[in-house]
């Protein structure tokens, strides 16, 4: 629509003309009477137009228009601050939606706040070692009445592999759990097809959707089908829910082995309660069954034995929420962090428009009017965010699901939802009050006209103190992050140079535990012999043995217990009470490349008929040496007999690259225990390897599988990479909030320069040096920046110690650490303030004098 | 002698000229010419932003019509909006010559 503007200049110039006219002047004369009094028509239309142009609109349409004549004029500093504020909503966003996948979306376990899973520690042990439970336990706590449904699992999977024959096909390997009949009520789901276990059943499979679907192509009639596992026959009574995926990795479920050895420990319970217990009173309840135990059950218990109840949720998620959750917060603080960035630029923008800001009121606008100009500046500018930042989270999500490592339960579930996209917009709505800080503490603590003439002089002080609080936020925060940053990569690098006992890391392992009914140990040993002899004598193969659990396999494993003959039943105080269990067989130190300290390998003279011996690590026998008592030819008892010390081997790390335990050796003939591991090492590649050990199985028993090859590196990353994953999040929130840091800080030293272009040209002019020149423009912000960055300090202190749990061999209160963080950040804002304020102090001050902006 | 307007005045008076009867733009300056006796000088190219602002404002509406010399011309009128603020506008000036006129009273 076009402003009536020129019809009503005409008209009005005519009105003038026919006055003077109508006096009696001449035609020549009312023309000038007419000009002189209405002025300059065309810069009237100009005028007018230009107010029509907005005020004709809609308020909103007419402000979000001129917001983007605005942002446009103003584009340097408002697209920074739109791209600072996408990079904060998008990966808070993205961390969002993580932590949203794995922690808070609820289970597929209706009532899942109800289900526990229960073990036990023993508080005298020096060690925090997890007690599993037995068979027969099932029982007492079945009779706990906190209880309402109980069932025990294993505690790792591993070691509980079916293997799966089908006529015609390769047998595989599948994860498969042994449980007591009552998992599935416990955890509250159903099959999808066919029945859940009844009390009786023996011999009986359910299957996961997983394995339906990749062994039996999704067939319904596999129900009531017999199936092969392990060489016996077992019927298939259901397929489970898709979603169901405990314990996670579990592809097949079977009856358990009902073992009244109350012994044999290997097992943990998983229980629904009775709803409306706290946690004290469920432990409490919990503990009564274990106490009830130690005397009904006289030398199987240990008298300080108590349980460990564990919320299913959290046992599920485990230590990747801490993880998860951590990088929810530092990228909320560098969300926190780019708020302030764009705030500042808006604050920046806001002082050097200042003159602009006070020539609108004089023209009768508003406060009000101008501050809703403000908002729809910023408002634009985080709108153009939060668009920008959910474009960049869902890119976010998906490389961050492909980046993480592959333990992190339901993690590839994450996705930029509804919810995800709300967070983005309210983020942006958070993000457009931290612009408007600026604008409103200006406009609103300040009188206009006072405004007015600050134009000409130096910054004003709301917005200065406005921006030293900037500068200090800013500083603490980065500082903060990059701590923590630098924490978790010292840990990581603890962990990536720990020595952990393997020289030999290109060795591949295999999971080939032996699968037959009924198979006596004989069988069983004669297996591996024959294995491990062919492998031996394939030409790429230069070692191979065996063992019982691979190294880093997971954080379970086999524990003993054991007493050394000269303690003579006394505990000795310098011994602890449980190691880590392994059988092997001969070859296998040297294949792994653990080095023998003392004494003798295992060989073949270790058989079944000599007595017993045993090798231990560098950590018990310095106890032992600690006790007054050499190592060799020491007597100890463990699992179940008295064996004689023969070596002793470097320390390495079984269960995880950061848990340091003592190790006994048993030889492979010399215990009960299978060696489901195979290890390797030769001249061909790793895949070469692989495809001798598939080739010589199969000319032995080719009923049998191969699972999880993986290299011993392999393995050790797999551990690390966890802690890789945090740690390079860690770094990237770090980059981004040192940059925001260095980018606010120059924002706010440009500005005062420019703002102070003229004091700076006079006093430069009347032979100021340039460092005190230099020094002035930028000492206020930079104590600022040293005041937050001690700030930060404390908070990075408090925050790695919230940590300690992520923490390996790392100190939150390291000086050294604290200190470099703070000079790093110190110099990158000290940079980022002395370019411009230098770059200031050069100019020529007739320049700066010459110019309007002061 | 001609007197210049004091700044903000204008609106001010624009709104007190329209609360008797509607007007387009050259009466409108006329009115106040001769209700101050000729003493103010408007600047009549300046009355046509004060008028859009006061549109914006919600304050006057405009509508064409017919002038007395039989053309086409855009009157102004005050909204109910605009009534109130005349008199809002009236009482601000009356306090403000009143504080003004006490400080420049002759000593």
């Amino acid at each position: 629509m076009r402003d009536p503007i020129d019809d009503e200049l005409a008209f009005h110039f005519e009105q003038l003309k026919q006055e003077r006219l109508a006096a009696g002047d001449s035609e020549a004369e009312a023309l000038r009477y007419a000009q002189r009094r209405l002025g300059n028509r065309l810069g009237i239309e100009e005028e007018v137009r230009d107010l029509g142009w907005f005020h004709r609109l809609e308020t909103v349409v007419r402000h979000a228009r001129f917001a983007w004549r605005s942002y446009r004029h103003h584009a340097g500093a408002y697209g920074l601050a739109t791209a600072i504020l996408a990079v904060g909503i998008g990966l808070s966003v993205a961390m969002f939606s993580l932590v949203q996948a794995v922690v808070l979306s609820p289970l597929p376990f209706p009532g899942q706040e109800n289900v526990h899973l229960i073990w036990k520690i023993d508080t005298q042990l020096k060690q925090n070692v997890v007690g599993e439970l037995a068979y027969p336990e099932l029982a007492d706590l079945q009779a706990n009445p906190a209880i309402e449904k109980v069932a025990l699992i294993p505690a790792a999977l591993y070691g509980n592999g079916r293997v799966l024959q089908r006529s015609g096909q390769e047998p595989v390997q599948i994860e498969g759990c042994p449980t007591t009949p009552d998992l599935f009520r416990v955890l509250g789901v159903k099959p999808a097809l066919g029945r859940d276990f009844a009390a009786d059943d023996r011999r009986v499979v359910i299957l996961s959707d997983r394995v339906w679907r990749a062994h039996f192509s999704a067939r319904p009639s596999v129900i009531g089908e017999a199936v092969n596992l392990n060489g016996v026959a077992h019927t298939v009574i259901g397929v489970m829910a898709a979603a169901v995926d405990f314990p996670r990795g579990a592809g097949l479920w079977v009856p358990i082995n009902p073992d009244p050895n109350r012994g044999l420990t290997y097992l943990q319970a998983v229980a629904r309660v009775r709803p409306g217990q706290s946690p004290n009173a469920l432990r409490a309840a919990v503990d009564t069954t274990f106490r009830a135990q130690i005397a009904d059950h006289l030398n199987e218990y240990s008298a300080t034995q108590r349980g460990v109840v564990t919320p299913l949720a959290d046992f599920l998620t485990g230590s990747s929420k801490l993880q998860l959750l951590v990088s929810l917060f530092a990228s909320g603080l560098l969300l926190l962090s780019a708020a302030v960035s764009a705030g500042n630029l808006f604050l920046s923008r806001t002082l050097t428009r200042r003159r602009e800001v006070a020539t609108r009121v004089a023209l009768g606008a508003s406060r009000g009017q101008v501050l809703a100009q403000f908002a729809a500046e910023a408002g634009l500018a985080a709108g153009l965010a939060s668009v920008a930042g959910a474009v960049l989270a869902y890119a976010a999500i998906r490389a961050l699901v492909h980046w993480a490592p592959p333990d992190i339960p339901r993690l590839e579930s994450a996705h930029l939802d509804l919810r995800a996209f709300a967070l983005a917009v309210a983020l942006a709505g958070f993000a457009t009050l931290g612009c408007l800080v600026g604008p409103v503490l200006v406009l609103w603590t300040e009188r206009i006209d006072k405004v007015l003439r600050q134009a000409r002089g130096s910054g004003s002080r709301a917005g200065r103190r406005l921006q030293d609080a900037f500068v200090f936020a800013q500083a603490g925060l980065s500082v903060a992050i990059l701590a923590v940053g630098l924490f978790l990569y010292l840990s990581d690098q603890a962990m990536r140079q720990e020595n952990i006992g393997f020289q030999h890391e290109e060795v591949l392992t295999l999971n080939l535990a032996f699968r037959r009914p009924q198979a006596d140990l004989a069988t069983r040993r004669a297996f591996y012999n024959e294995l491990l002899r062919r492998l031996r004598a394939a030409p790429e193969v230069t070692h191979a043995a065996a063992v019982l659990l691979r190294p880093m396999e997971g954080p379970i494993g086999w524990d003993t217990e054991y007493q050394f003959e000269f303690e003579a039943g006394q505990r000795d105080p310098n011994l602890l009470t449980k190691a880590n269990f392994e059988v092997v067989t001969p070859g296998y130190f040297e294949t792994v490349g653990t080095p023998l300290l003392e004494g003798r390998d295992f060989d073949e003279r270790d058989d079944e008929q000599t007595e017993k011996r045993v090798i231990i690590s560098q950590s018990l026998a310095r106890r032992m040496r600690a006790s007054g008592h050499s190592p060799l030819g020491q007597r100890m008892r463990t699992f179940g007999a008295w064996r004689t010390v023969v070596g002793v081997v470097a320390d390495a790390r079984y269960r995880r690259v950061v848990e340091a335990m003592d190790d006994v050796y048993v030889p492979y003939r010399q215990a009960g225990a299978p060696t489901n591991y195979v290890v390797l090492r030769g001249s061909a590649p790793v895949d070469g390897l692989l495809s001798v050990a598939r080739r010589v199985l199969k000319e032995i028993d080719s009923s049998q599988a191969i699972a999880s090859p993986a290299t011993l590196r392999e393995l050790r990353q797999r551990q690390t990479a966890r802690s890789r994953f945090s740690l390079s999040l860690m770094l990237l929130f770090a980059a981004g909030a040192v940059l925001l840091a260095a980018a606010g800080m120059h924002s706010v030293i440009s500005e005062s320069v420019t703002v102070r272009a003229k004091e700076i040209a006079v006093k430069s002019a009347l032979g100021a040096g340039q460092r005190r020149l230099v020094a002035e423009c930028v000492g206020r912000a930079l104590r600022w920046a040293v005041l937050g960055e001690v700030a930060g300090m404390l908070l990075a202190f408090v925050l790695a110690r919230a940590l300690a749990e992520m923490l390996y061999q790392v100190s939150p209160s390291n000086p050294i650490t604290l200190g470099s963080v703070g000079l790093l950040v110190l110099a990158v804002t000290a940079g980022a303030a002395l370019a411009p304020a230098w770059m200031a102090v050069r100019q020529d001050p007739r320049e700066a004098l010459q110019s309007d902006l002061g | 002698m001609p007197v210049d307007l004091l700044p903000g005045t204008l609106n001010m008076m624009i709104l007190q000229v329209l609360s008797r009867r509607k007007a387009n733009g050259y009466e409108i300056a006329k009115r106040i010419e001769e209700l101050s006796a000729e003493e103010l000088q408007v600047d009549h190219g300046s009355l046509y932003p004060a008028l859009r602002r006061l549109e914006a404002s919600g304050w006057v509406t405009a509508d064409w019509a017919v002038s007395a010399g039989n053309r086409k011309a855009r009157y102004y009128a005050l909204t109910p909006a605009g009534r109130k603020q005349v008199g809002i506008e009236r009482s601000r000036w009356d306090a403000a010559v009143l504080a003004v006129s006490r400080v420049m009273r002759p000593a």
